[in-house]
């Protein structure tokens, strides 16, 4: 199938509808009187003036991405029970971190920091462990903006275009789509995505709904559903697909549902629309609230054996099947076309609001603790708004360049590190809200240990699926390390470990021999409910 | 009593993190196998345990 022809009701619905949302986009700079973009609490956190229910919009928008619509689904298709671990980690997540993000914005909010690097480098009196944790964080998001392509690319396939070669490349629908979004998150900021949050999840939640009621009625119910993946899986050679999780993988599943889970708010993008919030009630309710989308991911997942039953089939190029088009193949077969273009325009949709979200997450980071904490210390808050315009527009031309120069597989391999490193800043962050016992060399160390090691139980995890030697996936075969067993378990929590164990055993001697500790800028009271002032 | 609340997190955390408990498919609701409703059963019990702490909190 390397011609299809272009299906121009779909196409069409689905251009009405991205055109309305582009004018939104720019609109957003008028959206709730920003008098002046040129602060980065404007621009980069939207005025820190987000009540619940937009912030149920923003940090909806910006966790559940389009890639999370296409590749779950997509992985229960190829592999099964294992691409389930997306409920339990949505599940586990918000009770997890309830404390963890009221601490943070708290602090945030008492001292202006606009970064979880800012708090880092205060807290521990480090404004070098403040770069380290600013650098992961933008390295761990560059993959990911990555991705949000390429979920708008499966889309954009199944409409019969990306097939034809304009300019030299057959990828400039999505350069366009880049290119409008780069202009508008420019000019307007967290304001931007925020408000096509709201379109975004009103289209998605239609198209879910729809898709969970409509489909299984259509291919004759749950019960045909699941015997016909059950027939898919008994038929494959691979010892690890199924409807249940063969055994070696359960401490696979239950560890990679928890180190996602704990690696989620650490994400920039996560840590910029919690920032965004107006009050730590704005944030418990959603706490609350959020979960609605985790339901709604678990019925998204079962799309992927809707998809096995209907007898969908991944689009094939460059002589590759390209799993992540099972999902828009699904819509394209079962739905009349316009809605089809409607579930498209979801999707992409769902693919520029955190492709904002991150971009100026990274941009942030960039102008605050790169820019402005070592290379102009006295640039005004005009200037580092400046800087974090410019750097957004930066982070947007190299994820487009990394689809354009590399395979869609690097993405994925290195959202997968992405993870990892990450949960790497767990313990200058989240234990630093509770505690500033650890020093900050050894932080700093244990930071580096837990890189490395995670680093190298990736490298030497192979995919038999489809031969690739290194990178493979996340899980890591415990027999790796010498233990007699056949388990698996997510690399991301062992080189926490790693991690911790360097940072609590550097600790007492750094001090023993009197290495300069950091000097803590906040307050016992900054981490709680402000004081009343009368 | 109010800080003990917060203990009543963990309910869901360790729920959801032990696939030895609802590795099966039988029973099945709605001709869903166990696995995975039982899973997605633990989202309103989150949703419930955290709405209770919240409540529960003084400001």
């Amino acid at each position: 199938m390397t011609h299809r022809g272009v299906n121009t009701v779909e196409l069409t619905v689905f251009l009405i509808i991205f055109g309305a949302v582009t004018i939104l986009g720019f609109l957003a700079a008028r959206w709730r009187r920003a008098e002046n973009l040129d602060h980065l609490d404007e621009w980069g956190l939207g005025g820190r003036n987000f009540g619940p229910v937009i912030t149920w919009f923003l940090i909806g928008g910006d966790l559940y991405t389009a890639y999370t619509f296409v590749a779950v689904p997509a992985l229960l298709y190829g592999a099964g029970a294992l691409g389930f671990f997306a409920v339990p980690y949505t599940v586990v997540v918000y009770p997890m971190v309830l404390f963890v993000a009221l601490r943070l914005w708290s602090v945030a909010r008492a001292r202006g920091y606009v970064t979880v690097a800012d708090f880092v480098a205060a807290r521990h009196g480090s404004p070098g462990l403040g770069l380290a944790i600013a650098l992961t964080g933008i390295v761990a998001t560059m993959p990911y903006i990555a991705l949000q392509l390429i979920g708008i690319e499966a889309v954009l396939k199944t409409m019969g275009i990306g097939t034809q070669r304009f300019m030299g490349t057959d990828d400039w629908p999505v350069i366009i789509a880049f290119l409008i979004l780069a202009v508008y998150t420019y000019r307007s900021g967290l304001r931007a995505p925020a408000l096509i949050a709201f379109v975004k999840d009103a289209l998605i939640y239609i198209v879910v709904i729809t898709a969970v009621i409509a489909i299984p009625i259509k291919l004759g119910g749950f019960d045909h559903i699941f015997a016909a993946a059950h027939d898919k899986f008994a038929a494959t050679p691979n010892p690890n697909d199924g409807l249940t999780l063969p055994h070696a993988n359960l401490t696979g599943y239950s560890t990679l549902a928890l180190g996602s889970a704990m690696a989620l708010f650490l994400y920039p993008h996560s840590v910029t629309g919690l920032l965004a919030a107006r009050s730590r009630g704005t944030i418990k309710r959603n706490m609350t609230a959020l979960p609605a989308y985790s339901l709604m991911l678990g019925l998204l997942a079962l799309l992927g054996y809707m998809a096995i039953a209907a007898g969908v089939k991944p689009i094939v190029t460059g002589g590759k099947p390209d799993p992540n088009t099972i999902v828009p193949q699904l819509f394209d077969s079962q739905f009349p076309e316009w809605f089809a273009g409607v579930a498209f325009a979801a999707i992409a949709i769902g693919a520029l609001v955190p492709a904002a979200i991150m971009s100026i997450a990274a941009a942030n980071l960039f102008s605050r603790n790169v820019w402005t904490a070592y290379l102009r210390p006295q640039a005004s808050h005009a200037e580092q708004a400046k800087v974090a315009r410019l750097a957004s527009l930066v982070v947007k031309a190299g994820a487009v360049a990394v689809i354009l120069v590399l395979e869609p597989q690097f993405s994925i391999d290195l959202q997968l590190i992405g993870g990892v490193i990450i949960l790497q800043t767990l313990p200058s962050v989240v234990l630093g809200l509770w505690t500033c016992w650890f020093h900050r060399w050894a932080l700093l160390l244990g930071w580096a240990a837990g890189l490395t090691a995670g680093l190298a139980m990736l490298y030497v995890t192979p995919n038999p699926a489809n031969h690739k030697h290194h990178f493979g996936g996340s899980l890591y075969a415990l027999s790796k390390l010498g233990f007699d067993t056949k388990n698996t378990i997510y690399p991301g929590l062992l080189a926490l470990g790693v991690n911790l164990l360097v940072a609590v055993v550097l600790t007492p001697v750094l001090r023993g021999m009197r290495v300069a500790a950091g000097v803590d800028a906040t307050l016992a009271s900054d981490y709680g409910p402000a004081p009343v002032r009368i | 009593m109010r800080r003990a609340l917060k203990f009543l997190l963990l309910v869901p955390i360790v729920g959801a993190l032990l696939p030895w408990t609802y590795n099966r498919t039988d029973p099945r609701l709605f001709d869903i196998p166990f696995f995975y409703w039982f899973q997605l059963m633990w989202l309103p019990v989150g949703v419930a345990v955290t709405a209770l702490v919240v409540g529960g909190s003084e400001e």
